[in-house]
């Protein structure tokens, strides 16, 4: 089910949340458990049975991590858990993009598996991995209960497109947590934040790039700029707006979810970039892979080697194409680059420029990123630099920047921290604030009513990290 | 909220000011949703939709293959946005939200200059036009090609996107369009009627142009097919308040509506017209069909397989076969004082094949293929020789 529908809006929420909060606390996370196993249920039935036995082998590898505490026993189950959750991710997302290159490699002809990808399968097999590695770790307490433990695995606000929750981060939640007026007011404020973010900019921008730049037949240099500022803006809402859903839908329901971006529009390096970008994955990645491999307290070489098996794994998390293993390493190249040569450059010259360098590497990532294949990646960033004659300006580039300008301005605007800065600064003004907390329920269903206009006419509406 | 004793939930203090808009908030999100799920629960479902003329998705019947296969979630998921409470006002809300907020210069491929509303197509689907030359040329080879006299003629009317191309808006290749016609059709003498029209000439709420418009058009084509002389052009004007055109419904704002305007005379008064299909005989104009889906249905009773024209105040023998969409509709009926008969053929309707069992004079009559640029950049609606 997706977040951006009806269904979800004006069916599954309201009974789930009259359920929640009808229900007593002890009863809540089966609440939980139950709405989330049907929410999974109604995108994949089949699935929802991989999805619990996902569940299910972690619990019990957890409990036999934490019974055997100590021993080399408890490693093997560590081992065993990991292995059993790499090789279902492995097996449903990786299998046929093996076979191909097995294929091409050996001249063979074995037969694709052809398998649909379970929703949400790297997500919610990260959060496993997490859970029974800091149990391992000592890091997190072992979870006697299946229910908390299933709860928390397909809690359905974070199920399908993260962030990735950290087992520890709602530990205590999954126990005890607070509802009040004031986390239903956040979360609902975030929550219709992040539906705005996904139905009025990402899809419209969408729109653009698929329905606008992809079928056109009169592309000039300018439209493919406008294509990769297009699709770089749209995969920014797209994704933080379903975060921000999840965290609004979290604090309804007393939880608090992790930041997953901080406006990685602004940075001014790469690595600043992924500091603010899917902080969720960059920070899983870094205490699970990276630091486990020896971090930069290393040499050089092992460093140089550490990077790219982690950007290598950032790529390849995202899809089973070399496209997004060729985007992966590209950033780890210009994070090596920036370690020995870069950041020391753009430390003397003025800072508007470590910005454009920044913003041309994203566009140009995201031009890869959304390529179906590596020749049209070429093709992509050819297009951008005038490769094959192509016209400066076209009709179509006119046209299409007069009907789309003003959701450009909105994007690039919405993209920086300008508006939270100024909200956050009239909030502190004692005068002020009484207009805001006016406002702001009135903002709040102003754009649950321009949302649900934008359902009923059946609107572009998929989900770009559903494939992840 | 709950408050369960012994919860071990806690209620952080906050200021008063804070807690009077955690309240609001909480109250009118809970209040917003809850509202129409209710009114969802209880809304009754539509047939069909009058403004977009089609029918509504209805509840899906449930069944464990339905559910395993998601259909069922995804016949729910058309249901409920299909079946929304106040679904017409929302629709207006978005045309207005994406053409007046959000300066769109189209929402939902339709865009709207100076009160004319259109659709935007801007890539011309060649296998289309290709498709339409095939289907044409099949009709000639089969029943045309041996003629006594030759005296088969083409014609393309453009939709109202040609006349948009000069006001900053897309559009189809049309130079392309009637190069490739031309060139696919050799054997057919082109009648351009480009020049005879301009976007007053159409309707503003509906694809079709307005008949009382079209006179010149109707003498350019009768001039090259050689009836000219035997038209009075002489009508009177009548007309029928209200006309709501397809985009009318389609845009969802609140636009004028136009006023369909039918010509007729002592002549056309006359005439009958003949349908094939149901094998009863009317008049050119039925005026009950206004009241109906489409006013244009008042054309020629809208959309028939295959029609016969007859003039009983005829002052020739000659007869013309026009093969045609529903632009024709209204061109035809002001060529019928140029002959005996006119029969009229629609190929999306009735399969080429079939057209030999009637007693349609191939052989010694005008033929006129009159296809609008709408259709023949989606013509993979003709039929194919046997359907």
């Amino acid at each position: 089910m997706l977040f951006s529908s009806i269904s979800f809006l004006y069916y599954f929420l309201p009974i789930v949340l009259l359920l929640y909060f009808a229900v007593p606390f002890r009863f809540k996370n089966l609440v939980l458990l139950i709405s989330s196993l049907f929410f999974y249920f109604y995108g994949e039935p089949i699935y929802t049975l991989l999805m619990l036995g996902t569940s299910l082998s972690s619990y019990i590898h957890g409990l036999l991590i934490h019974k055997f505490k100590g021993t080399v026993w408890s490693k093997v189950f560590l081992w065993s858990s990991v292995v059993t959750s790499l090789a279902v991710l492995g097996f449903f997302k990786y299998s046929d993009f093996f076979i191909k290159n097995v294929n091409n490699i050996f001249n063979s002809e074995f037969a694709l598996l052809g398998l649909a990808l379970p929703i949400g399968i790297s997500f919610y097999t990260f959060q496993t991995l997490s859970y029974t590695i800091d149990v391992y770790r000592g890091e997190a307490e072992v979870q006697k209960s299946f229910i908390r433990l299933a709860t928390y695995v397909s809690l359905f606000p974070q199920l399908i497109a993260g962030p990735i929750v950290r087992y520890t981060t709602v530990e205590a939640e999954l126990s005890k947590r607070t509802h009040s007026f004031e986390n239903f007011a956040d979360g609902a404020t975030r929550f219709v934040i992040g539906l705005a973010k996904k139905v009025l900019i990402a899809n419209a921008l969408g729109d653009f790039c698929t329905n606008c730049f992809r079928v056109s037949d009169d592309k000039s240099i300018a439209f493919y700029w406008l294509y990769a500022i297009a699709f770089s803006l749209h995969i920014y809402f797209d994704f933080s707006g379903y975060s921000d859903m999840a965290i609004g839908l979290g604090r309804i329901f007393g939880f608090r979810f992790l930041e997953n971006f901080n406006y990685p529009f602004i940075s001014k390096s790469v690595a600043e970039f992924w500091r603010r970008w899917h902080m969720s994955l960059g920070s899983w990645f870094r205490d699970y892979v990276y630091i486990p491999l020896g971090g930069n307290r290393v040499s050089k070489w092992r460093w140089l080697f550490n990077t790219l098996v982690v950007w290598f794994l950032t790529g390849f998390w995202h899809g089973a194409d070399w496209t997004f293993i060729v985007w992966g390493l590209y950033f780890a190249l210009f994070l090596m680059l920036e370690k020995f040569f870069l950041k020391k450059f753009f430390d003397k010259i003025p800072r508007v420029f470590s910005h454009i360098y920044v913003l041309f590497l994203i566009l140009i990532s995201f031009v890869i990123f959304n390529a179906n294949g590596m020749s049209e990646a070429i093709s992509d960033i050819g297009g951008m630099f005038g490769a094959g004659g192509l016209p400066l300006w076209s009709k179509e580039t006119g046209y299409y920047l007069a009907s789309y300008g003003l959701l450009f301005v909105i994007a690039l605007f919405g993209a920086t921290p300008v508006m939270k800065t100024v909200v956050l600064k009239l909030r502190e003004n004692e005068k002020v604030r009484p207009v805001i907390h006016v406002l702001e329920p009135i903002v709040c269903v102003v754009l649950l009513i321009v949302i649900t206009a934008c359902f009923v006419n059946g609107s572009f509406n998929p989900f770009l990290y559903f494939r992840f | 909220m709950d408050k369960q004793k012994n919860s071990p939930e806690t209620m952080v203090p906050v200021k008063k000011g804070d807690r009077v808009r955690n309240i609001a908030v909480t109250v009118v999100f809970a209040l917003f949703i809850g509202v129409f799920f209710l009114l969802c629960l209880t809304h009754q479902p539509l047939e069909k939709s009058e403004s977009e003329r089609r029918p509504l998705a209805q509840f899906p019947e449930i069944t464990w293959e339905g559910i395993l296969d998601v259909s069922v979630m995804a016949d729910f998921d058309e249901y409920v946005m299909d079946q929304f409470p106040f679904r017409e006002g929302f629709r207006k809300l978005y045309t207005v939200y994406q053409m007046y907020v959000m300066n769109r210069k189209d929402t939902n491929n339709i865009a709207m200059e100076n009160g004319y509303l259109a659709e935007i197509k801007k890539d011309l689907n060649e296998k289309s036009v290709n498709n339409a030359i095939e289907k044409i040329r099949l009709i000639y080879e089969k029943y045309l090609q041996e003629k006594a006299n030759g005296d088969v003629y083409f014609s393309i009317v453009p939709d109202k996107g040609y006349f948009l191309a000069d006001k900053g808006y897309l559009s189809l290749d049309y130079d392309k369009l009637v190069s490739m016609m031309r060139e696919g059709l050799t054997e057919l003498e082109y009648i351009d009627i480009f020049g005879e029209l301009s976007l007053e000439d159409y309707y503003k709420t509906d694809t079709h142009w307005s008949q009382d418009k079209i006179s010149a058009v109707a003498m350019k084509i009768a001039e090259a097919i050689g009836c000219k002389d035997r038209l009075s052009n002489n009508y009177v004007v009548n007309a029928l308040e209200n006309f709501y055109g397809v985009y009318a419904g389609q845009i969802a704002l609140d636009v004028k509506p136009d006023t369909l305007y039918y010509l007729t005379s002592d002549i056309l008064d006359a005439c009958t017209v003949y349908d094939y299909e149901t094998g009863k005989t009317g008049k050119i104009y039925d005026l009950a069909k206004f009241e109906g889906t489409d006013g244009y249905d008042v054309f020629l009773s809208g959309t028939r397989a295959l029609l016969r024209i007859d003039n009983p105040n005829a002052t020739t023998d000659e007869e013309l076969i026009v093969f045609r969409d529903s632009f024709g509709s209204s061109l035809i009926p002001l060529l019928a004082e140029g002959y005996k008969s006119i029969y009229i053929v629609d190929i999306r309707y009735v399969a080429p094949s079939l057209l030999g069992r009637f007693k349609i004079p191939f052989e010694s009559a005008d033929v006129l293929f009159m296809y609008s640029t709408l259709i023949l950049d989606s013509s993979f609606g003709f039929k194919g020789w046997n359907g």
